[in-house]
């Protein structure tokens, strides 16, 4: 938009490398996201960058994406960065409006690089499933280095036969020794038992030769086009004046400005471009770029890498470790430890309220929170109204035995109810946690919906059916206990959608008010542990919950 | 010169690889020497002493310990990206003397050179974020949000510069003849940069990470927040060390380039542009020293050392930066 609203034939030969980098980058993105089984068509599975977690990782469907990313965003070196400083320059050139704005683009683009640094870092995280794939390949070709090994290493047994440990790995092992001590023992007390294992292994396999044949590089080949693309974004950073010379890039600015004018502005080299207000010399850069790295590579010792323990203190147990004994907790192991951008909505939170940032924003957002809140109360009034339909239709069949709802279910959609009647007499029923009342707020306020949303977003259906059952027996219905027979009377709660409905038939349906705002805050507010990022709790920007957090003492 | 010859010479030796090397040394002493004053620091407690922090390197190096849990391929790239950035910023910066601008007419790029400056940080995330720790990330994140609260600034000064000499490069002229109004706008946008400089140039907190490894609990350690390189050893952190000496020069020379010599802009060749250039870039890193040794030595709780960076945002080095944009244009197209 800055290069076209310039006009400048330098501006637009920056929209013509654009076009070529957003393509390449984006491609490279998607089709790595396909590649890593991350972009489906379906639901689509949680990911760090294109490696959807809990799958095997692709080195090349990380380069592709790690490639497209920095050409989207403009990165020195790659795709993009030639079309911004061809723009930027432009913009700069003409002055007035365009120059702060070419200040916010550069910093727009620095910020969406740090969240897809965010995004994709987890990917590197390494499991225990990883390391065991590894070891097989390398156990193969001899290189196997593990982190059972590690701990042979600390027991002392193969330090001899390290020549390249220096003196100051040898003193990380000796007090990863220490403190691994009983570590190495046990692997001592197990080696005989994992001869044992290694033969079983060994008949497994022969047993499933699928396995083996499943990690042939069909994940590589899907990553082919991946790499093609990317392969193409370095291109067009190394030489972008091949497409401004060679592939008409000028030529096709001629459709837009005077002909040849971006010949007169636009004076390409071998090793780059130079504008009359900028230079750019990519060639020079990527050669230095390639010498210094071969220094750089030279110039490193070739010692035996040797995994060490974490020192840190906390919660400091890799991922790997602690993957199997979090098996019940939905957030993926790769994820363990990162906490969610909570305090970084509620910093900008004061962004989208200020005045000064948002001048009238009161009054030009305040139709639209209005119709929100109308939209609400229409809904809860809605809800209220199918409530009271529901409950005069109950009414009777309160005062009857739970045998007879066995007996006589009423809704006949659901004819597997009556099959299971002992359920009621599960604790689950008799004991709703304290939590779960966040999931139902039909009858909240705007405000209070809005963050009721976000937390009913994220409990299960199950839990959030269980509290609306209470202490009496009077299930309201579950999918969890959609097959007893109180669940019968209101199996409209068995969808997520049908829980206004049921919140709203409770006798007192007020009462949800309260503890679906309160936790609401707090929940928010807390260092939240394990989150995922980019969760629901912490991706609404203009989530009023932090907002009023922020009254304590911050700007 | 032969651009051949003149490209090796500008990667190798001047500005680039030995040159980088001695001048990361010399910075970082500097650097250290002015912390250590103020903050009162013992000597050679990680004061920069060039000798032992070339000692350092060379050790750390030959190390091969890896911390589990990370892809190694992360860790080397990264630290290796981390190094060649800062160094890639001197060779594509037209300080005095660079062969290059002889030879193939080098001007440099602002916007390059202020991407390149962000490598380094950008890269300690990654790495904070990719180990699995609680500590390093939650470190990542406290830094992200230093970061992101310095890139706002960084590019409106950087915008000023450019706008003022209505060129991307840096050895351009002012568009407009120098007026006050002009200067101003000049030491706002050096202000606001000076402002962004301890976020660029950040290095590991020695604090944290003599206290882990002395296992001590003093209230220094203790009341230091843990690093998102916290849990790197060996030839990793070495390179993150080299790369945030190499940062420092970087960092400082792109200052000097950029924000110090358009203010004086009658001084453009000769012995008086080389001793400004020196000089600049010296008094860059003892600044930065004596910055973080008064931050070091005001007393900080847990509270203070948690508090979000992410209000700069609405801080003085954005409103600064927004100042001088203003006044760059009053320069350029007048009051």
């Amino acid at each position: 938009m800055l290069a076209l609203s310039t006009g400048d034939p330098t501006g637009l030969a920056g929209v013509a490398l654009l076009l070529a980098g957003s393509v390449f980058g984006l491609g490279a993105m998607l089709a790595a996201l396909f590649a890593g089984a991350s972009l489906t068509d379906d639901e689509e599975p949680d990911s760090a960058g294109p490696r959807a977690f809990g799958t095997r990782f692709s080195p090349a469907s990380l380069f592709a994406w790690c490639v497209g990313a920095v050409s989207l965003i403009g990165v020195p070196l790659f795709g993009g960065f030639a079309a911004r400083q061809l723009t930027s320059a432009a913009a700069l050139h003409l002055g007035n409006l365009t120059v702060p704005l070419v200040g916010v683009a550069w910093a727009g683009d620095a910020l969406l690089a740090l969240a897809l640094l965010r995004a994709t870092a987890p990917a590197f995280t390494q499991l225990t499933a990883d390391i065991g794939e590894e070891d097989e390949v390398e156990s193969e070709s001899g290189e196997e280095e593990t982190l059972a090994e590690v701990a042979e290493v600390a027991a002392g047994k193969k330090l001899d036969t390290r020549d390249d440990l220096n003196a100051e790995a040898n003193e990380d092992i000796e007090d990863t020794a220490e403190e691994d001590v009983d570590a190495g023992d046990l692997e001592d007390e197990d080696a005989e038992d994992e001869n044992d294992e290694d033969a079983e292994d060994d008949e497994e396999a022969e047993l499933k030769p699928g396995i083996r044949e499943r990690r042939a590089p069909l994940g590589d080949i899907r990553a082919l086009p991946a790499l093609v693309f990317g392969l193409l974004a370095v291109a067009l950073g190394i030489a972008p004046q091949v497409l401004l010379g060679f592939f008409g890039g000028t030529l096709a600015v001629g459709i837009l400005a005077p002909v040849h004018a971006v010949d007169r502005a636009l004076r390409s080299t071998q090793v780059g471009y130079a504008a009359g207000f900028g230079q750019w010399l990519p060639g020079i850069a990527w050669g230095a770029l390639v010498v210094l790295a071969l220094i750089f590579t030279f110039t490193r010792s070739d010692s035996l890498r040797v995994a060490r323990m974490p020192q840190l203190a906390g919660d400091q147990e890799p991922a790997e470790m602690k993957s199997e004994s979090l098996e019940h907790v939905e957030q993926a192991p790769e994820l363990n430890g990162l906490p969610e951008p909570v305090e970084t909505w509620q910093d900008l939170n004061a962004i989208f309220v200020s005045p000064f940032t948002l001048p009238a924003g009161a009054w030009l957002l305040g139709g639209a929170g209005a119709e929100v809140a109308e939209e609400d109360e229409a809904a809860n009034e809605k809800a209220a109204r199918v409530a009271l339909e529901l409950d005069e239709a109950e009414e009777p069949e309160e005062t009857t035995e739970p045998e007879d709802l066995v007996e006589e279910p009423e809704v006949p959609e659901m004819p597997e109810v009556p099959e299971v009647p002992e359920v009621p007499e599960t604790p689950e029923m008799e004991e709703p946690e304290p939590e779960e009342p966040v999931a139902a707020a039909p009858t909240a306020s705007a405000e209070a919906a809005s963050v009721a949303s976000e937390e009913s977003d994220d409990t299960p259906p199950v839990d959030s059916s269980q509290e609306t059952s209470d202490d009496t027996g009077e299930a309201t219905g579950s999918a969890d206990s959609a097959d007893s027979p109180d669940s019968a009377t209101q199996p409209v709660a068995v969808t997520p959608d049908a829980k206004p409905t049921v919140s709203a038939s409770r006798p007192k349906p007020t009462t949800n008010v309260k503890p679906t705002v309160k936790p609401a805050p707090s929940k928010a507010n807390a260092p939240a542990k394990g989150g995922k990022p980019g969760g629901k709790s912490g991706g609404k920007p203009g989530g009023r919950s932090g907002g009023k957090k922020q009254s304590g003492g911050r700007p | 010169m032969n651009s051949v010859v003149a490209f090796l010479i500008a990667v190798l030796i001047y500005p680039g690889a030995l040159a980088a090397v001695v001048a990361a040394l010399v910075l970082g002493w500097a650097r250290g020497a002015a912390r250590g004053a103020v903050a009162g620091e013992r000597a050679g407690n990680g004061n920069g002493n060039p000798l032992a922090t070339l000692g350092e390197w060379r050790s750390g190096l030959r190390s091969g310990a890896v911390v589990p849990g990370v892809r190694e391929a992360l860790l080397t790239g990264g630290g290796a990206i981390a190094v060649l950035a800062p160094l890639l910023a001197l060779v594509l910066l037209p300080v005095p003397g660079n062969p290059l601008v002889a030879a193939i007419g080098l001007t440099g790029d602002l916007a390059a050179e202020a991407a390149l400056l962000l490598v380094v940080p950008a890269m300690r995330l990654v790495v904070g974020w990719a180990v699995p720790s609680t500590v390093t990330r939650a470190a990542a994140d406290r830094s992200v949000r230093l970061l992101a609260g310095a890139v706002l600034p960084l590019a409106l000064a950087v915008t000023v510069a450019a706008y003022q000499l209505d060129t991307l490069g840096l050895a351009g002229t002012p568009k407009a003849a120098p007026n006050w109004v002009g200067v101003v706008a000049r030491v706002l946008a050096a202000l606001t940069f000076i402002a962004v400089l301890p976020v660029l140039a950040r290095t590991a907190d020695r604090r944290a990470q003599a206290g882990v490894a002395d296992g001590a609990d003093d209230g220094e350690s203790a009341g230091a927040p843990a690093d998102e390189l916290g849990e790197l050893v060996g030839r990793d952190l070495a390179s993150f060390r080299i790369a945030e000496a190499l940062q420092l020069a970087a960092a400082a020379a792109f200052f000097v380039a950029a924000f110090v010599l358009p203010i004086v802009p009658g001084i453009s060749k000769g012995v008086g542009y080389g001793v400004l250039w020196v000089a600049g870039v010296l008094l860059t890193a003892a600044g930065l020293g004596l910055w973080e040794g008064f931050v070091a030595k005001r007393p900080t709780t847990v509270e203070g050392t948690e508090r979000p960076p992410l209000t700069w945002w609405l801080g003085w080095p954005l409103l600064v930066a927004l100042v001088a944009l203003v006044a760059a244009s009053w320069a350029v197209r007048g009051l």
